[in-house]
């Protein structure tokens, strides 16, 4: 009776422990994250009151960093975790929402299920098309997007303009430093349900069936043009804070790098050269 | 299996640990050795030793944990192009691992190994050895520990497809038949649970290794430290790393669990309606006489 009482109290403090250890761990992550990202905002306010800085300044100084790196990916893919699921407090919040519109009237008007949509997807596509934007920056000439739901490519057309304004609003800044005029590759991967198991049954080596948009040099009308190319991802980058690759095509990344970035509502310029940096460092050895 | 040494706070760290969820299926990537042996001024063959050491205390801290199967990446097809000396030296490791293993009588009797990888590949002198050790222990079931020999991601791929295509040449099976599930449970001997937690230590990047088991949900766990650095510490923080992720990950397959499970729910109570419309037909037949 005693070592059974000894036992069950054993067992509470420890899961207790346990509970304890994770909420610790979880609310650091927030609170780190928290801080990185605003303390940065902070500075770069302060510092946009001298006339010397600019974004223009910033984008040309990560362009000549960029440049004096060994080398760079030829291919990145970018895998985007939804916001809803990066983090568990988040998630729960978002469970307790989901719970609380259901028992609220079904009823909604067209701007209540818009924000719904938003909230579901989870994606902010302007963020999304920052990334791409620094990555053509970096002279990478083809990018791939990946999210497991499938919701970027069903999304393509929106997530292309966004893209497009980012290009066009940093061509100026990067075309004196850039040897390389040419507009970046850009592929969407990835409709919901058909994750890289399936794609691997129906025998495709995924890149040759998805479409990719080219973006033309804005001189004239902007075309958009079916293009494909054959090269696995050098470098495979999680925007979130979910540690796996998700179901990206398993068969394309055996010698890719892969690395995790701030969410993307916290990403930033400087953890993308981040992860350049340490792409520039690792050495592939093919198994020698 | 073997008591390993726990310190008291390892042992009170794990049984926190073990209030949660533990991985069923570890996947480790023991990268390393060379390097370690660089930076400690051995001969790369020490570092190779240590490695090995690490490994026999790795299955007993997995099984200390609850852990029911571990993978470990031992040997790539693509090692065989290292010098003639480092592999003779590599094989001859194996070999004196592999009898040590057999003269385990912990291991014989607990643990089931399998070796995955290309089996044409296996060095001539070492299949007695390895074929010897997979029959001894297939039916053991309290742990299974698979290791990845002569191994490469696509090349398993690759067989799994191939078996199936015999398959159909043969006309064992239709093109209908083949699906995700048949794949998988062709690749190896015994169908692997799919990957919880892959850890690797050196480098950020998975080499081709269980492209297929660990594409989906698994937790994955890059450490800084070389392989035979590696301690139990290190496995206990994946664990943790493992548990912090796992609600993430899983959330998306949790949803596609329930709509399977949703989807079949509503098929049965249909069907269960239309059979009851065929008998009462049928019944109402037999009332009137007619057959």
């Amino acid at each position: 009776m005693i070592r059974k009482a000894r036992e069950w109290l054993q067992n509470k403090v420890f899961y207790t422990a346990w509970l304890l250890l994770h909420i610790t761990y979880q609310l650091q992550l927030e609170i780190r994250d928290f801080l990185r990202f605003n303390l940065r905002y902070v500075s770069k306010r302060l510092l946009s009151c001298f006339p010397l800085y600019s974004q223009q300044k910033e984008l040309v100084d990560f362009v000549d960093e960029v440049s004096k790196l060994p080398k760079v990916p030829k291919h990145l893919a970018i895998s985007v975790v939804p916001e809803s699921q990066e983090s568990v407090l988040s998630m729960l919040l978002n469970k307790l929402w989901q719970s609380q519109t259901q028992l609220s009237n079904t009823n909604s008007n067209k701007k209540d299920d818009d924000l719904k949509e938003i909230k579901c997807d989870g994606m902010n596509l302007q963020t999304i098309a920052k990334v791409v934007a620094w990555a053509s920056a970096a002279n990478i000439p083809v990018i791939s997007l990946y999210d497991y739901n499938g919701i970027l490519k069903t999304r393509y057309k929106e997530l292309g303009g966004y893209i497009q304004e980012e290009i066009i609003q940093d061509f100026w800044a990067v075309k004196k430093t850039r040897a390389n005029n040419d507009p970046p590759i850009v592929k969407f991967h990835n409709v919901h349900k058909t994750n890289g198991y399936t794609n691997g049954i129906n025998g495709t080596k995924a890149l040759d069936t998805v479409h990719i948009f080219v973006f033309r040099e804005m001189m004239g009308n902007p075309t958009f043009h079916i293009a494909e190319a054959k090269t696995e991802p050098d470098l495979l980058l999680i925007l979130g804070n979910v540690k796996s690759t998700l179901g990206f095509l398993p068969w394309h990344i055996r010698l890719t790098e892969i690395h995790w970035l701030p969410s993307l509502k916290r990403i930033e310029m400087c953890d993308f050269l981040g992860t350049l940096y340490k792409y520039a460092k690792c050495q592939q050895r093919f198994g020698k | 299996m073997m008591a390993a040494s726990e310190t008291l706070l390892e042992k009170l760290f794990r049984k926190i640990l073990q209030q949660g969820s533990i991985p069923n299926h570890v996947a480790l990537i023991l990268d390393g050795n060379r390097r370690y042996a660089r930076e400690n001024n051995m001969q790369t063959i020490e570092g190779h030793r240590k490695g090995k050491n690490t490994f026999k205390k790795l299955v007993n801290w997995n099984a200390i944990c609850g852990v029911k199967e571990v993978t470990v990446f031992a040997f790539s097809i693509q090692n065989f192009n290292r010098s003639t000396q480092e592999v003779n030296d590599l094989m001859a490791l194996f070999r004196s691992t592999i009898h040590e293993i057999l003269g385990n009588k912990e291991i014989m009797t607990n643990g089931r190994v399998q070796f995955i990888g290309n089996w044409p590949l296996f060095p001539k002198d070492l299949k007695p050895l390895i074929s010897k050790l997979m029959v001894d222990t297939r039916n053991n079931t309290k742990i299974t520990v698979n290791i990845a020999f002569a191994y490469a991601g696509r090349d398993e791929i690759t067989s799994g497809v191939k078996n199936l295509l015999h398959g159909v040449a043969n006309k064992a099976l239709t093109l209908s038949n083949v699906n995700e599930d048949l794949l998988d449970k062709s690749l190896q001997l015994y169908s692997m649970s799919p990957v919880d937690l892959l850890i690797r230590t050196g480098e950020c990047r998975l080499s081709d290794f269980l492209a297929w088991g660990s594409s989906d949900h698994a937790v994955i766990c890059f450490r800084d430290e070389y392989w035979p650095s590696f301690t139990y510490w290190g496995l206990l923080e994946c664990v943790f790393y493992y548990q912090a992720n796992k609600f993430r990950i899983q959330q998306d397959f949790q949803e596609e669990e329930k709509n399977y499970q949703q989807s079949w729910k509503f098929l049965s109570m249909l069907k269960k309606g239309l059979w009851k419309t065929v008998e009462n037909h049928d019944e109402r037949q037999r009332n009137f006489g007619v057959q």
